[in-house]
């Protein structure tokens, strides 16, 4: 068992060799990796780039949320998908690739998608929360049960060649208080705008970023600020809450 | 006053504008619209007492939901 123990970790070293040889990430920070659970809500656009990071990092267990299935005309951005996979649920469907990348990570399945009867429950679970939605009524109940639970989620939002990503912490600058017209907007329809892959393409990554950074504790993070680009005009700009 | 929103410059008759003001001008004074001067968010509740300044910043900044 010692010897297979050993095994495991070696084989660890190589698969996560190039990441650990950061001095901001290391050994340290990668058993960190492989010790983080992490909730992914909503399996799009967003979701895609920061499920396949974050597995391909080495977290250790991560929740898939998402009730929708594939349709063809997502995967001119949801890089998880395939045409094989269409009429597929996503979060199943998600499953199936990301257990293909690493055998290293756990997934929990949600295949109901976040709403108020289990999101408690739910977000309970995590360590951080990851919001890939593609509206605001679930955003706003992410920032409700992450407020109440003392949780932190990394936000972003895109629409047509622009983004948005921030960390909302377990204190101070709430997503309400950035946009209190809660009543108009969550029941403003879904996003269905046009859009290229690379923006959530973006956007997920700097998600994924952000987690990793957050996990391993180092350098600069989101919360208080927010970031916001534009593909059109190639600018990032961040802005203090 | 000659003000920047969202880094396109802006001229306005008044020297004595709000925030609020400033967004009705623009016909953002909606829903789903968040405010920042010179980079820092002005909260919602705070529209109506914060003045512009010459040379101002603002960036307008739309909720977008797309995932």
């Amino acid at each position: 068992m010692e010897r297979l123990g050993q095994d495991i970790r070696l084989n660890a070293m190589e698969r996560y060799s190039r990441q650990i040889m950061l001095p901001e990430i290391g050994i340290d920070g990668q058993e960190k990796l492989s010790k983080a659970s992490v909730l992914i809500v909503g399996l799009g656009g967003l979701g895609s780039p920061v499920a396949l990071y974050l597995t391909a990092a080495g977290i250790g267990r991560i929740g898939l949320c998402d009730n929708d299935v594939v349709s063809i005309s997502n995967l001119q951005r949801q890089i998880l998908y395939s045409e094989k996979s269409e009429g597929f649920p996503k979060a199943t469907t998600a499953h199936k690739r990301l257990s293909e990348l690493s055998s290293a990570t756990c997934f929990d399945l949600w295949k109901d998608g976040l709403n108020q009867e289990n999101a408690e429950d739910i977000i309970s679970d995590y360590d951080l929360v990851l919001d890939c939605t593609d509206n605001h009524a679930t955003r706003y109940l992410i920032d409700d049960v992450c407020h109440k639970l003392g949780k932190t989620w990394i936000y972003a939002a895109i629409e047509g060649l622009e983004g948005r990503v921030s960390t909302f912490g377990r204190y101070g600058f709430r997503y309400i208080d950035l946009y209190p017209d809660r009543e108009v907007l969550a029941d403003s329809p879904k996003a269905h705008g046009g859009v290229i892959g690379p923006v959530p393409g973006i956007a997920g990554s700097l998600q994924a970023a952000e987690a990793i950074r957050l996990l391993c504790g180092f350098g600069e993070n989101l919360i208080g600020k927010l970031l916001l680009f534009n593909l059109t005009k190639l600018t990032f700009n961040k802005i203090d809450l | 006053m000659k003000l920047f929103v969202n880094q396109k410059e802006y001229n306005v008759y008044s020297d004595r504008l709000t925030v609020e003001e400033l967004l009705d001008e623009l016909q953002s004074l909606k829903p789903g619209v968040a405010v920042a001067v010179n980079d820092k968010v002005v909260r919602k509740v705070n529209w109506n007492s914060t003045l512009l300044t010459e040379g101002d910043q603002i960036t307008v900044i739309t909720a977008v939901c797309g995932g």
